[in-house]
């Protein structure tokens, strides 16, 4: 199961994502519990919050490759598609303090480090340079 | 011991200034292709493995906003010089992140392997990850930043391909971006200055061998000096080379020399050797006529200048520059006649400005006169009678001459080096004829300054212990603006072998009928050394060697051929030697101590003035 989730192919728009977890939208249940196995595992995690950020979790997962290191990697991606079902929305809140943005970052302990947009800016500024240096926030 | 004190004195001049302009070498790499250059205690002089070759590259947009700085260029050209300097900084960043990276990975496969194996202590291994990913951290959250605080609304271009190269699996695309912009602007700056005046760059290599002979080295690009094929340096060389023919040579003559110096047969010898070699100069401006050209163009200005029309000032401008020309070598320094030791350390630099005139004058004054001729040609047809008519065809005669004389400028030179030889001083002179054969870069857009350097295809020999100086000289409009010289030791790691010659003071343990104490005689040894990596105190100061050596021994009247042969050890770079050895005819033993003649014989000419065949 967890392979299977991992290794996303949408071949209708050509996303091939190696980084990638994709919480299952069918059942929050589970997804909480996928949620819960990721953070355990000391990796910078980028969760993105919304369906809609396809472009944003193509770049995060490209980013991941950076830190890849045989069959580890330091980061991960996060792909929430439905981040108001009511579990993960609790799950989500407690992680984030409150905040819902459309990219939040947590360190190698789980912690919140730092979430997209920035104050005064909007979802469409959000870049690869800028999601670079959020990951790397992550890792201190 | 005066003199000794104002050759030492003038060093310190030299190297002062080299050291106070040197600027330049901040923008270029020396980069051996062997290993880093290893600097040894004295950190001037690096080392270079006696096989390698040696690329020289410009870090070009920084050196090119260097140079726009210094020299005071408008607002325009300074608005490039910050940009193209953050970006050389942004680029410096990126490396030191994508080096981080890299150790960042490195962690994270050292704890991954560790758990694989089992490994229960973790907390060394978990402490350098975590500190590996602060590091990251640290340096890549303030950079990435100020990349897009930086370009995002003010280069948007820029800062599309920047996010494109983000995306990659390390950091090096990211600098290869800022790598493409630095050198465009380079070009753009490169493009405003030359337009405010030709910038030319002349980068030059000369090998100084342990005998103090001096070798230009050919550099692509900069030079046409010939190059051999590579030969690599030979480890066990027991058969004599050029630099032991000459130790032993000079071995032989010491004694003569002295025995000269002393009874003043020497002085006598350079003196004539001076004295012919005024002659040839004034021979040669005899034969060039200088003294009726310039007459010549003196009435020609007359005749300008008389006619008072502004239009005919160009003309007269022209006309002065080749007169001023004449006047240079009309004005050339007598060479001293005397052996004088203060006038002799003096002598290159009087001989050198006398080639460079005569050069002048037969390389440029020819196509000078041809255009003030044409030109005047042109005036006379709207003004008949401006200038004489005998007057035209006697300069037209001296221009043909003038045309003529290269040939005769080229046997100068010859007689130059030939007496600057037979003097057996001031090596550096030849370098400074043979300066033609140098070719200036000049700076365009986007023009490639690297350069690299063979040392296996170097024509003749080397030794560990020679120098390579690699000089550049930055000039606009021919006037030099900044310099700075590079220096680089000959490194033989390891045991060789190499042969030397010696003067031998010999010993006899027998007392035999005319032996002497210490005889003067030859010698020539087979000397094992061992070079170490950045041990130039060993290397160099003590280079300690032992060998077998020969020697022409006369211990015994009797006898017409005596050959000796014995061991030896060399101490400090092979000028001091103690051995003890076996006269075969003789029959005896004996023991010696010798001397490097050739650096013995350079030190004295040094403080005297006086070294023929010494060197």
């Amino acid at each position: 199961m967890k392979g299977g989730i991992q290794n996303i192919e949408i071949r209708g728009d050509r996303m091939v994502l190696n980084n990638t977890l994709q919480l299952p939208k069918a059942d929050p249940k589970l997804a909480c519990q996928l949620l819960d196995q990721a953070i355990s595992k000391h990796q910078v995690l980028m969760l993105i919050l919304g369906e809609e950020h396809k472009q944003i979790v193509e770049w995060a997962d490209q980013l991941c490759n950076k830190t890849q290191t045989g069959d580890t990697n330091m980061r991960r991606v996060v792909w929430v598609l439905d981040p108001d079902a009511t579990q993960l929305e609790e799950k989500i809140t407690s992680i984030l303090g409150g905040a819902s943005p459309a990219v939040a970052v947590l360190n190698l302990y789980g912690n919140f480090a730092c979430q997209l947009p920035e104050d005064g800016e909007t979802v469409a500024d959000i870049d690869p340079i800028q999601l670079e240096t959020a990951f790397l926030k992550g890792h201190g | 011991m005066r003199n000794l004190l104002l050759i030492l004195l003038s060093a310190v001049v030299l190297i002062g200034a080299t050291r106070a302009n040197a600027e330049v070498l901040n923008h270029i790499n020396f980069l051996p292709s062997s290993a880093p250059p290893v600097f040894g205690n004295d950190q001037r002089l690096a080392e270079l493995e006696i096989d390698s070759s040696l690329a020289i590259q410009w870090d070009h947009p920084a050196f090119l906003a260097d140079l726009a700085r210094r020299l005071g260029y408008s607002s325009k050209e300074e608005s490039l010089v910050p940009r193209i300097e953050e970006l050389k900084k942004q680029i410096s960043q990126v490396v030191e992140l994508q080096r981080l990276l890299i150790m960042t990975k490195k962690t994270s496969l050292e704890l991954n392997h560790a758990r694989a194996l089992g490994k229960t202590d973790l907390k060394a291994l978990n402490g350098q990850f975590l500190a590996a990913n602060k590091a990251l951290s640290d340096a890549g959250v303030p950079l990435l930043t100020g990349l897009r605080q930086k370009y995002k609304v003010s280069d948007p271009a820029l800062y599309q391909k920047l996010s494109m190269a983000i995306l990659a699996n390390d950091y090096q695309p990211i600098g290869n971006v800022l790598e493409e912009e630095a050198v465009r602007l380079g070009a753009l700056l490169a493009d405003r200055i030359t337009v405010q005046g030709k910038v030319e760059i002349l980068i030059t290599a000369t090998l100084i061998s342990s005998d103090g002979s001096s070798r230009p080295v050919h550099l692509d690009g900069y030079d046409s000096y010939d190059v051999g094929g590579p030969v690599p340096f030979n480890r066990f060389q027991v058969t004599t080379d050029e630099r032991t023919a000459k130790e032993v040579a000079a071995a032989e003559s010491m004694a003569d020399l002295v025995k000269k110096a002393q009874s003043g047969a020497l002085r006598e010898e350079a003196e004539k050797a001076l004295k012919e070699l005024n002659s040839t100069v004034k021979d040669l401006r005899q034969t060039l006529e200088t003294d009726v050209l310039s007459a010549n163009i003196d009435q020609l200005v007359a005749s300008l200048t008389t006619a008072g029309e502004s239009n005919l000032s160009p003309l007269i401008t022209g006309a002065l520059e080749v007169r001023q020309l004449l006047r240079r070598v009309a004005d050339s320094p007598a060479l001293p006649e005397t052996t004088d030791a203060n006038r002799l350390l003096a002598l290159a630099d009087n001989i050198q400005e006398i080639v460079n005139h005569l050069d002048a004058l037969a390389s440029v004054a020819p196509s000078q006169i041809e255009k003030l001729l044409a030109d005047v040609d042109n005036e006379l047809k709207k003004r008949p009678g401006l200038v004489r008519e005998d007057l035209m065809l006697a300069l037209k005669h001296s221009l043909e001459k003038l045309k003529k004389s290269t040939p005769a400028v080229e046997a100068i030179r010859a007689d130059a080096k030939s007496v600057l030889a037979s003097l057996g001083i001031l090596n550096g002179v030849e370098a400074a004829i043979d300066q033609s054969l140098q070719k200036p870069r000049t700076l365009l857009t986007n023009s490639n300054l690297d350069t690299r350097l063979d040392l296996q295809t170097i024509p003749g020999e080397r030794h560990s212990g020679d120098r390579l100086n690699i000089q550049v000289t930055v000039s606009r409009n021919q006037t030099v603006i900044d310099s700075g010289r590079k220096s680089f030791r000959l490194e033989a790691y390891g045991p060789f072998v190499e042969t030397r010659g010696a003067l031998l003071f010999v010993n006899s343990r027998d007392n035999l009928p005319g032996g002497q104490d210490f005889e003067p005689a030859p010698g020539l040894s087979f000397n094992l050394h061992y070079g170490w990596e950045n041990s130039p105190f060993w290397n160099h100061i003590i280079r300690p060697g032992v060998g077998i050596s020969l020697a022409m021994l006369d211990f015994d009247d009797q006898k017409s051929l005596e050959i000796g042969i014995g061991g030896n050890i060399t101490l400090i770079n092979d000028i001091f030697w103690l051995g003890y050895g076996y006269n075969l005819q003789a029959k005896v033993d004996y023991f010696y101590v010798g001397i490097n003649p050739l650096v013995v014989g350079r030190l004295f000419s040094q403080s005297t003035g006086i070294g023929k065949g010494w060197q």
